[in-house]
Order: structure tokens, then sequence, then C-alpha cells
């Protein structure tokens, strides 16, 4: 369906003044621009829970008892003892916090990545859109500048 | 002729600030509108997540800084709730938006008619001073 309104956008785009055609260019430049830095947002939330999984593995291998420090604010830490390393918080979001286990939490993290991926996968199809068309845009530009040029050739040569 | 032109200028004046207020408010509902879909979205997924629950799994909603444990029933409920309260609240936004769009197309227009009936009468003052 979006690749039809493409075409349909590039019937008359020879009848487009080149300033028209810059304008556009300029356009769809910044729109690819921001989708690009959305899609690096993107690959950190992966990274972020990626990590959340490795921890989640290394807690299960963890002792019970096991002696750390926690952080009461950024440059306070509290000696602890490990309880219950089974047990984590996940944040659902809009406030809701769900007691888990290892396991979950991991399953958790697994949905969530899937998720990521699905959206960034439509995020990259339609930035290639976007790049096919200014593609469109280069040749069409060209094939302006080229036709400008055998017109000043043309007078020259009528000159002579 | 002068008065003419003066209150003709003076009405686009208005018209023409009473477009920009239009413009203003139209941001605000469309960022208003943004905020909406991704609170749905949020609350879409907490909901999805909240649904694979088993029924003794322990939930804990952040009361200002305060974890206080609730029942997942509750939990489920009150996350439907706020998604009904989202949508109504989007209908409305669009119903606004909707409003607003026809109110400045109604604006532009007069102010185009404003813009050629001034035309005309300098054109035809320009006319006469040159027979």
């Amino acid at each position: 369906m979006s690749q039809q309104q493409e075409e349909q956008k590039a019937i008359p785009l020879d009848k487009l003044t080149p300033q028209q055609l810059l304008q556009i260019k300029k356009q769809i430049e910044e729109e690819v621009q921001q989708l690009t830095q959305s899609l690096s947002q993107f690959r950190i939330a992966n990274s972020k829970y990626e990590e959340s999984k490795i921890i989640l593995k290394k807690l299960d291998q963890t002792p019970k008892d096991n002696d750390l420090l926690v952080p009461i604010t950024a440059s306070l830490y509290v000696p602890g003892r490990l309880i219950n390393p089974q047990s984590v918080m996940i944040d659902y979001g809009t406030g809701y916090f769900v007691e888990r286990n290892t396991e979950q939490g991991s399953q958790f993290c697994d949905r969530k990545l899937q998720l990521l991926k699905e959206s960034q996968d439509k995020l990259t199809n339609i930035i290639n859109q976007k790049k096919q068309f200014m593609d469109k845009l280069n040749i069409e530009l060209q094939k302006r500048v080229m036709q400008v040029q055998q017109i000043q050739q043309q007078m020259q040569q009528q000159k002579k | 002729m002068a008065d003419q032109v003066q209150m003709l200028q003076s009405k686009i004046e208005d018209e023409s600030k009473v477009l920009q207020t239009l413009q203003r408010e139209m941001q605000k509902y469309v960022e208003g509108r943004q905020k909406l879909i991704e609170q749905s979205h949020e609350n879409e997924m907490v909901k999805k997540e909240l649904d694979l629950l088993e029924p003794e799994a322990k939930v804990y909603k952040l009361i200002a800084s305060v974890l206080v444990q609730q029942t997942l029933q509750e939990s489920k409920e009150n996350v439907s709730k706020r998604l009904d309260f989202i949508g109504k609240e989007f209908k409305k936004v669009e119903d606004l938006i909707k409003e607003n769009t026809n109110k400045q197309i109604a604006k532009k227009t007069s102010i185009q008619k404003m813009q050629e009936q001034l035309y005309q009468i300098v054109q035809a003052y320009q006319q006469s001073l040159n027979k």
C-alpha cells in the first residue's frame, strides 16, 4: 500500500520544478535522520535487555547469603546479604512491579526483545523506502541538471 | 476608498490573529494526542503482561516511592479502567482537532475573500487613475 503511494508520488515527479524537488529532498533527508536516531535508541534498549538477561543468569549462580554492598544513594553503600537470589522485581510499566523468579524474569526480557525486534524491522523497512524515494529524487534532479547543460551547449553552438 | 481599504486591512489582521491562535491550539491538541497514544501503548503492554501472570503472582504498585502490594485482580481492573479513560480522552481530542481544522479552513477562506476584495478595490482605483 505504501509502495503504491510512493509510485503515485513518483509519477508527477517530472512535473515538479527543481526547487520543489530540492524541498522534498530536504524534507525526506530530515525524516530519514530522525528515524535513524530512533533506530539507534532501539539498539540501546536492546542491549539493556540483553544485559539484564546476563545479570539474571549470574544471579542464579550466586549462592544464598552472599555478602554484597547495597547502594543507598549514588555514593553511599551499605553492607548486606543476598537472601533470595531467585526472586527479582520486574518493572512492568505504568508504576506496576511484579515479583518473579529469575527464569520468569529472563522470559520477560525475551518477550520484550521480541517486541523490540518487530518494531526495529518495521522502522528499518520505512527507512529503506524513504531512501529509495530519495534515490528517485536524485535521479530526477540529475536529469534536470543535464537538460540545463544541454540547452546551454546548444545556445553556445548557435552563437558560433 | 481609503476607509474601505483600512477597514478591510484591519479585519484581515484580526482574522489572521484568530487563525494564529487556532494554530497554536492545534499544536497543543496534537501534542496531547501523541501523549495519549504513548500512554495507551504502555498500558496495553502492561495489560498483556499481567494477563500472562498466575493468580498468586505478587504485584506491587508504585505509589509515591512506596511499593504497595496489590492483588492481580485489582491491578488488571485498574489497568483496564486506565485504558478506557485514555480511549475516551483520545476521542475527545480527535473531536477537538476536527473542530479546530474546520474553523481554520473557514478562517482561511474568509481571509482569502477579504484579500481578493482588497485587491479588486485597489485595482479599480488604479484603473480610475489611469483614465
